[in-house]
This record gives structure tokens, sequence and C-alpha cells, in this order.
């Protein structure tokens, strides 16, 4: 059986990158560990995959402990952000060279080099060698080369993240549909939240030290546990508004400081915000929970405010708007098909069922 | 300040023997002041052109033209282009400060002028609080806006940028773009941009520069791109999640012609007057193209629905993304997407109806894949 699991896992010792990292990754598992660079995240897939030592803790694949064994022992197959292809040798030479070591027979290696080409769309390059092919394309290699390795554990480093939109939503259907990948425990390496949501059967948040939250989906996006996590998925990030509560029970209202933006805390927030003593908050407002009103149009169940916008972009598939809250700037999503001008007054309906808050000093999310 | 148009275009690279045809008959003008993205998948001869642009690479055949000028056979340096790298090397053991006086000071500019001038690209780009750092203090994204400022410190009349943001983080990313843009409206310069992101090319550049297999395929705005793709390529290729395609035949029956997808019971109507041009064009095989975003769950539409019609599809796969969920669905083998509000939590196996408004349906031809309705 090939579960992976980590113990006690540290490296660094004054300022560990990784400083005591429990985690367990089932076999057939999809684990995603997403977070912003430089915080350790390809450091925790060398440690895994023996390129660094680590200082204290435990690796074991299927049981097996590895902490301590040469990479080439362990059974592990890992992509790096860098490709590191062989330059002398074709595409198809790149692929091949973990099952050259195998020495399995030529049929067989051809046919299972031509079946991953097909599957990454580099079929037709197979006879170039890395430096006569794109960046985009020497990441397929790399992939591909991963791939055909079979190993237990799969370590892959943004393996996605610098292809095109097109490639990057037929790969993220075919990690979906891999049924190699439902064999084996993957730890799969990304700064993307979207990619992250997306694939993850689960999704560990890394922030300093080592994993700060660990959900699904669904858990890590809409119960997230820290501000750190909130701010690290979703695009544009959330609206982060440092305010006071004040009045009692179902009047209390959060307010920002020197500014008049402020609306009613919902009753079932209020309930659990009251147990805590904690006046200073940081409100988190996700952007899609920021409808911009057409003219004339009402929002039930929303506080309605009236702002002017200060940047209006259409970004990817939604428009991106930002205006002024009364002295707060608050960044909404709205549809492409709408347009604004500079100062142009509008009125936001925030959907206040739907607000974070985070203790203003530790970030922590106070309605968990 | 510059114009920049390319004429036939050639880049032929040869190696071990064989030619590979980089660039082909590449025609483009970048008016004066413009900001220009070229987009396209890794391997479409973009970073070809742009090398070619600078002076980094000869030209094959054809012509560049700056302003009128003739730059084929000018040195990088004559022709007043500034390029800005994904990396930009900074001196480690100088301050932001004089990292950017250092070109400056190379070109013997007097002490008092190149003081000045940092301090005013620093207010532009908004650095002027890490001046005095060294390199390694910065974060990702201020090192960005330094090798930026390393770029446009020397005035050029030409600003090129390679791939500027494609290792920056996603949260950080939105931030640069809102900047860049700022950047360039109030420099009002020349500016090319390439890159492989859709999302970026959109979002920053006035037009749009589509290029495939060495091959330049359409230059528009926005809105051209999205709504008019002259074919199959660039429909494919602008928008997220990608739009979805089905290769259908035409059934004329009627004062309503339908698209019918083959071997399948899905139907495309399109605009009545649409239809009957091309019923009249004697054609019967087309491809159809429809956005997922243009794909709506029936029932969430706001409002009166648009004249369209309904699809009925299982779901294959449920993908949530945060703010939205894409759904992957299958209908008599056909394979496509749709997006979804967040909240949808619809299953694998589970039916649903869908709808779409038929200005919305885009008809190619079957053969050629160019734009006929």
């Amino acid at each position: 059986m090939a579960r992976l699991q980590i113990e006690g896992l540290c490296k660094g010792w004054d300022f560990p990158v990784i400083d005591r990292l429990d985690l367990t990754v089932e076999e057939g598992e999809f684990f995603i560990v997403v977070g912003p660079s430089g915080i350790g995240k390809t450091t925790l897939l060398r440690l895994i995959a023996g390129l660094e030592s680590a200082d204290a803790g435990r690796i074991t694949i299927g049981g097996q402990d590895i902490t301590t064994l040469p990479p080439y022992k362990r059974p592990v197959a890992m992509t790096f952000e860098s490709y590191a292809l062989y330059p002398h040798l074709s595409v198809f030479e790149n692929i091949a060279s973990p099952l050259r070591a195998r020495r399995l027979d030529k049929a067989a290696v051809r046919k299972a080099v031509t079946d991953v080409a097909k599957l990454l769309r580099i079929e037709t390059l197979l006879d170039r060698r890395p430096g006569e092919i794109s960046g985009g394309q020497k990441q397929r290699t790399a992939l591909g080369r991963t791939l055909v390795a079979e190993p237990q554990v799969f370590l892959l480093d943004e393996p996605i993240s610098h292809l095109d939109a097109k490639i990057r939503h037929e790969l993220r259907l075919q990690f979906h549909s891999l049924e190699e990948l439902r064999r084996v425990a993957t730890l799969y390496v990304t700064h993307d939240y979207a990619e992250a949501l997306s694939l993850g059967d689960r999704i560990g948040v890394m922030g300093h030290g080592g994993l700060v939250q660990i959900g699904t989906a669904r858990d890590v996006f809409m119960r997230p546990r820290s501000l750190f996590v909130a701010q690290h998925l979703g695009q544009p990030a959330i609206n982060a508004v440092a305010a006071r509560l004040t009045g009692e029970g179902a009047a209390l209202q959060a307010r920002a400081g020197n500014t008049s933006f402020g609306f009613p805390v919902v009753a079932a927030h209020a309930a659990v915000l009251a147990r805590g003593d904690c006046g200073q908050v940081t409100v988190g407002i996700r952007p899609q929970h920021v409808r911009v009103l057409h003219n004339g149009e009402d929002a039930p169940g929303h506080h309605v405010i009236d702002a002017h916008v200060e940047i209006y972009e259409a970004l990817g598939a939604n428009g991106v708007l930002v205006a002024d809250a009364g002295g707060v700037n608050l960044t909404a999503l709205t549809s492409l098909e709408r347009d604004f001008a500079y100062r142009q007054p509008v009125r936001l309906a925030l959907q206040t069922d739907s607000v974070f808050y985070f203790h203003a000093d530790s970030g922590d999310n106070l309605l968990l | 300040m510059a114009a920049i148009r390319l004429t036939q275009v050639n880049k032929i690279y040869r190696s071990r023997g064989h030619a590979v045809h980089a660039v082909k008959d590449l025609d483009l003008t970048v008016e004066d002041g413009e900001f220009v993205a070229i987009l396209g998948p890794s391997g479409c001869g973009k970073t070809s052109t742009l090398r070619m642009i600078v002076g980094l690479e000869d030209i094959t055949g054809g012509d560049i033209f700056f302003d009128g000028q003739r730059v084929n056979d000018l040195d990088p340096q004559a022709r007043n282009v500034a390029m800005a790298f994904e990396t930009y090397a900074l001196y480690p053991n100088f301050t932001i400060e004089e990292n950017l006086s250092f070109p400056l000071e190379v070109r013997g500019v007097p002490a008092a002028e190149r003081r000045k001038k940092v301090h005013d690209l620093a207010a532009l780009l908004r650095i002027e609080d890490i001046l005095g750092q060294k390199p390694a203090a910065l974060s990702g994204g201020q090192q960005q806006r330094v090798s930026l400022g390393r770029a446009l410190i020397r005035d050029p009349a030409v600003f090129i940028l390679d791939e500027v943001m494609s290792h920056i983080d996603a949260h950080l990313k939105f931030q640069m773009l809102f900047e860049l843009k700022r950047i360039h409206r109030e420099l009002g310069k020349t500016m090319i941009y390439v890159t492989h992101d859709q999302v970026e090319a959109l979002a920053l550049a006035d037009r749009v520069a589509v290029m495939s297999n060495a091959t330049l395929q359409q230059v528009g705005t926005r809105n051209q791109l999205y709504h008019e793709p002259v074919n199959v390529f660039v429909a494919d290729f602008i928008g997220e999640p990608p739009t979805n395609f089905f290769p259908a035949e035409l059934d004329p029956a009627g004062d309503q012609p339908v698209l019918r997808a083959k071997n399948a019971a899905l139907t495309f109507s399109v605009p009545a007057e649409q239809g009957r041009r091309l019923a009249a064009s004697g054609q019967r095989d087309f491809v159809v193209g429809l956005r997922p975003q243009n794909l709506r769950l029936d029932g969430t539409e706001v409002g009166e629905a648009p004249p369209g019609g309904t699809l009925t599809a299982e779901v294959a796969i449920n993908e949530y993304v945060g703010e939205r969920t894409v759904l992957t669905l299958v209908a008599d083998g056909h394979r496509f997407r749709a997006q979804a509000h967040a909240e949808t939590t619809l299953g694998r196996g589970e039916q649903v109806r869908l709808r779409y408004a038929s200005a919305d349906v885009m008809v190619f031809d079957a053969e050629t894949e160019t734009l006929v309705a």
C-alpha cells in the first residue's frame, strides 16, 4: 500500500522553513499544497524526494521508512519547476529515461512514451531536443517523464502553471480522470488557488512553517481558518477592512475607523461574535459578495451602500471594479457586459451573511 | 516615441540540417503610444517576433520600420528599444537607487539629473520607499517593478515586455496588471507585451495580436476577439474555460434553420437571418462554438431569457474554483463545459438542462475553420 505519511518533519533551525509538519496522503489521493512563493512548498517536495535531508521527523511510504534513504532508492517520481531535462537527449529519450533504467524492451518503451506524449500533445516533438522547443513544451516533456515512471508517490512541482489556459484546462481534466493517479499518492504543489481548488481531493494551505489549514476545496474557501488563508484563495483577493464592532446584540454594527463605512452584523454572526471579547476586527468580504446594482435595482437581504468608481478593468471572465465606499476601497466582481466611468456613482450590495470576521492581531477566523 | 510597422516578416531557423519556420509573412502595425500584446501558445513564434523587433535576431525576410525608418540592419542599441525580461539581473550589492541610476551614469548623465530622473521614475513605479534597499530585501512584486524601472530609465522610444508576469503569484499579479496599465497611461509610450496568458493580454493591451503556428491569426480589441473571433483557433484560445465546439450539420428544413450536432440529439438555433444566410450558402457542414459562460443552468438566468434554446446533458465533473463552478458535461458522446454559480453542488451522473442565447452561438466553416456566422 502506497500511503505517504509525514510525522514531525522539520527543516531549518532558527527560522525553520518547515516546522513539525504532519501530513498523510492516502493511496489514490490527490493532495494539493498551495501557498505563496518562497514559503517552502518546493522544499517539502525535495525532502520527500530525498534531495534535502530532514532535520527531524519521519517520512514513510507504504509503511517503509524512507527518511534516510538516498533519492534513487525512494519509490517517488518528481517534476521540477525548472524542468531539469537532459539537453543532449531528444524529447523521446528524455521521457524514456526512467524506463531505460528498468531495462524494458524497446517496443514497451516506445508504446509508453508515445502514449504519454499523445496525452500531453507533444507527439510531434519527440525528435526535437529541449533547446528546440518552447518553455510550455519543455514543461510537458518533464511531466511526461514523471508520468511514465510508475512510482508509488508522485511529487509534482507547479506542473501546469506556465501553460496556456486551454492546455491547462485539458490537463486538469486529465488529472481528474487519469487512472494511473488513482493507484498512487500524489502531492502536488502550486501557487494557483483555482488549480488547487479544482484538482485537490484535499488541499493544504501553506504558511510560515507548515500547513495552516487542510480541508476540501469548499472547506478552505468557505471556512478559512485565518485571514492568511482567505487572502491566498480567490482572485481578486478578498477585501480586508479594519473595523470596530459596536453596539449590543441584534444591533451589532461593524464600522471602519475614520470613515463612514459600516454595516449591521447579521444575527447569526452577532451571536457568535458576542461570545468573544473582540472590539477590533478585520472584516473580510469576497469580491463576489459585493454586487454592483443596476439602476433602480433592489437587493433584499443585502446591505446597500453608496460608492463611486475608482478603477474598472475587464479581466478574464469578469469585470473588476474598485469603488470608494465612504472612505474604504472595495473590490467587486461584475459581468463583462457592463462598463463604468471613473468617479461614476454606484450602489453596492454587500452580502453580509457571507462576511468573515478575523481577529485583528492573530488573524484567526472568529466565526469558527 | 515611435510607431512600429512589420511587413511580411519571416524567420526561419536552421539547425542540424532541418529548417523551422518560426514566423510566417507577419504584417503588424503598432501605433505611436499604443499598448499591443502578442499572444499565443508556446512555440507560436511570438518570442521570435519580439526578438526581431528588438534586434536580437536576424530577419530572414521582410522589413521592420520604426516611424517609417527601416531598422533591419540597425543594432539593438541604435533602435532605442528597451526590453524588460521576466528576471532582470539587478546588481545585488547596489541599492535600488544605484541600480536605477547606473545605466545613466554609464552614459555620462550629470549627477543632479540622474537623481531627478530616478526619483521621478520611482514615484511613477511607487518604489520611493525602497530606493535605499538592496535587491535581496525586496518581495517578488517589488523586484518586478524595479526591473521595469531598469528598462524605463533610459527613456526608450519603444518598451517591450517579455512574459514579465508569468512567475508572479496569482494574488500579486492582479495588482501588477493594474499598476502596469496605470504606468502605460501615465507614460504614453509605445509598449509591446508578449505573453501566453490571455488574461494578462486582454487586461492590459489596447489591441491583442493572436499568433499560432508562426502565423498571425487576428488583431483586435478584447471585444472583437471575444465576440467575433475570425476562426476556431482564436475562439478556442481566447476565453477561460475554453470554448466548446460541436461539429454540426445544417438542417435547412422549415423557416427556422437549425444546426444539429453530429451523431447527437443536440441542436443549436441561430438568429433567423443568419440561419437563412447559412441555408442559402448551400454548405451543410459547420462547427458550432459556444462559450461555457453562455451556457447557463436552466432557471438561474436573471430577467427575461433572450431567444435561444436548451441542451440536456449529464454532469461528468464538477470543478469548484471558489468564485464559480465549472461543470464538465456529457451528452451523446459530446463533452463540453458550462460555468455555474459557486453554490452548484451537482455531482457526477446528474441530469441538467442548460439554456443559451442564439446570439451567442458562433458558427465556423467545418473545412476552413473561419467564422461564418
